[in-house]
């Protein structure tokens, strides 16, 4: 599976709430954005709550067509969800609770009428990498939050895909767990190497996992405020460089933070 | 450390048992508590054709089961409620779930859900009786109306209700529609299925009785009416007894089946 480029080009995304109560009720979520992220980055968007991050991986994802612009997947416009971008949702509803952790792993070469020996060896190496061994038989819901995420990536992982699109996979998790897990992710996309768009909205999180993190305003009419390599050797840690890092990231977030309390009704 | 644990499992386990064990207790206590209010009432109103002992009640029943008529209509009410709640669970099953797949068809059905919905099936009875005749079929024509609309309506509800992001999930791990509908879409509306059936079930049971008690020469509901006739005021408390009975073993079979080979599909009932 070759790697790929995603490009966004002057994309935006207005919803319509055609139940308001008077006139046209629009809601400008996304205005201009433009992003190139090229194969094998580990790429972060970081933004303030509500800024529409979301919006943009769904519609990298093709769950979502953009109101205006394009995205180019290797040059190819998106129409639709595809296996070449493996989603790893923010919450559990994704997960096919009446399965078990290895019906769950095996659904994507399951439904591709991959044999049964072949996907066999795809599940154990993948349950290996993130750490489930001796949960295939489990049901979801006897797992904890932090197993249910990585049996989330394990899921997608199955199924090779060129891309990941993560969805603030750790948003739920406690401190510790989400530390270990950043961990665990940095090592097996070193170990993958594949193109990840990872959208989060802390600020730590970005520094420690991404090649480059682009920094979002607040909505509505949301766009790439800017963005900042980050060419530092893995596993990171929160050094002195990376600190300073943080303060000029930081400045920039909460600028924006203050812009959209004021905005709050 | 390993001993803490043990002695807090210990502990742990005893309660729950004091827990089973208060729970039977309770049980017991409840009947017992109906049985003697109900032998004081009978007593004091001292009318058995008013109101029949438990004793009177019993003997009636001991009668009923000789003479093979309470076997024959449990048989004659239970076989019509069998085979309308499978034809209508047949077909509301495929019903509800187009009903939650395609726009369309709801419109389509959605004036007669929202009609039908406020009229019980007992207003049909009369009317069954005049199109389908005197026979079963009026009976069963009614159950499998009872038994499709609950289950269609509620296999919709759980189609509906599935999270976009299981079907989003299954689309970008490959799945075409017709694989999502199957893996996803079927699997995730299964507890809001037996949801339905459940309930249709009851409602089964409140047609059938209404429908025999009206026209009938056989069933529960017709030994009700018939008891009636002739002040056997014990014959109607062994037919009431007898359908709660009924009502009762069927939803524990209903339960049975849904805790062993539906486990996985997180059902509760």
């Amino acid at each position: 599976m070759g790697n790929y480029d995603i490009e966004v080009k002057n994309v935006g995304c207005v919803f319509s709430a055609r139940h308001g109560a008077r006139g046209s009720d629009e809601y400008i979520a996304l205005r201009g954005i433009n992003l190139s992220i090229s194969p094998g980055e580990f790429f972060c968007l970081l933004g303030p709550s509500g800024c529409g991050k979301s919006t943009i991986l769904r519609m990298i994802a093709g769950f979502l067509p953009p109101t205006s612009g394009q995205i180019l997947l290797s040059g190819k416009p998106i129409k639709g969800p595809g296996i070449d971008r493996g989603v790893v949702f923010q919450g559990d509803a994704a997960i096919f609770n009446w399965l078990t952790v290895e019906e769950n792993i095996s659904f994507g070469p399951r439904m591709q009428g991959i044999s049964k020996d072949k996907y066999r060896r795809i599940v154990a190496e993948n349950v290996r990498l993130v750490g489930l061994e001796g949960f295939e038989q489990y049901q979801p819901q006897q797992l904890s939050g932090g197993m249910r995420q990585r049996l989330q990536i394990a899921r997608v992982l199955a199924n090779d895909p060129g891309i990941l699109l993560m969805d603030e996979p750790f948003g739920a998790l406690d401190a510790q767990t989400r530390e270990i897990m950043q961990q665990e992710l940095s090592r097996i996309w070193s170990s993958r190497k594949k193109t990840v768009v990872f959208i989060t909205h802390d600020i730590d999180e970005a520094l420690i996992l991404g090649d480059r993190i682009a920094i979002m305003t607040a909505g509505p009419a949301a766009t790439i405020k800017s963005s900042l390599n980050i060419d530092r050797p893995r596993p990171r840690e929160l050094n002195e460089e990376l600190l300073r890092l943080r303060r000029e990231v930081k400045a920039a977030i909460e600028e924006e933070v203050t812009k959209a309390m004021r905005q709050m009704p | 450390m390993t001993e803490m644990t043990e002695v807090s499992v210990a502990r742990k386990q005893r309660r729950w048992d004091n827990d089973a064990v208060s729970h039977y207790v309770a049980f017991g206590a409840s009947l017992v508590c109906a049985f003697t209010i109900w032998t004081i009432l009978a007593w004091w109103v001292g009318k058995p054709a008013f109101l029949p002992s438990p004793r009177a009640t019993l003997d009636g029943a001991i009668e009923l089961i000789r003479n093979g008529q309470l076997m024959e209509n449990v048989t004659a009410s239970l076989s019509r409620i069998v085979i309308g709640y499978f034809i209508g669970t047949c077909i509301g099953i495929p019903l509800g779930l187009f009903m939650g797949k395609s726009k369309i068809v709801r419109a389509f059905v959605d004036p007669y859900v929202e009609f039908f919905r406020f009229i019980p099936p007992i207003a049909f009875v009369t009317l069954a009786i005049i199109w389908f005749g005197l026979g079963e079929t009026s009976k069963i024509v009614l159950i499998v109306y009872t038994t499709l609309f609950m289950v269609a309506i509620n296999t919709m509800i759980g189609v509906l209700s599935i999270e976009p992001d299981k079907r989003f999930a299954a689309l970008c791990l490959g799945a075409s529609e017709r694989q999502v509908f199957f893996h996803v879409t079927i699997p995730a509306a299964i507890p809001s299925i037996v949801t339905g059936m459940k309930i249709a079930m009851g409602n089964s049971f409140m047609t059938v009785v209404s429908a025999e008690m009206i026209a009938a020469k056989t069933g529960i509901g017709y030994l009700i009416m018939n008891s009636r006739l002739f002040l056997l005021t014990e014959w109607i408390f062994v037919g009431i007894i007898t359908l709660g009975l009924m009502g009762f073993i069927s939803d524990r079979a209903l339960r049975l089946v849904a805790n062993t080979m539906l486990r996985r599909y997180a059902v509760k009932v």
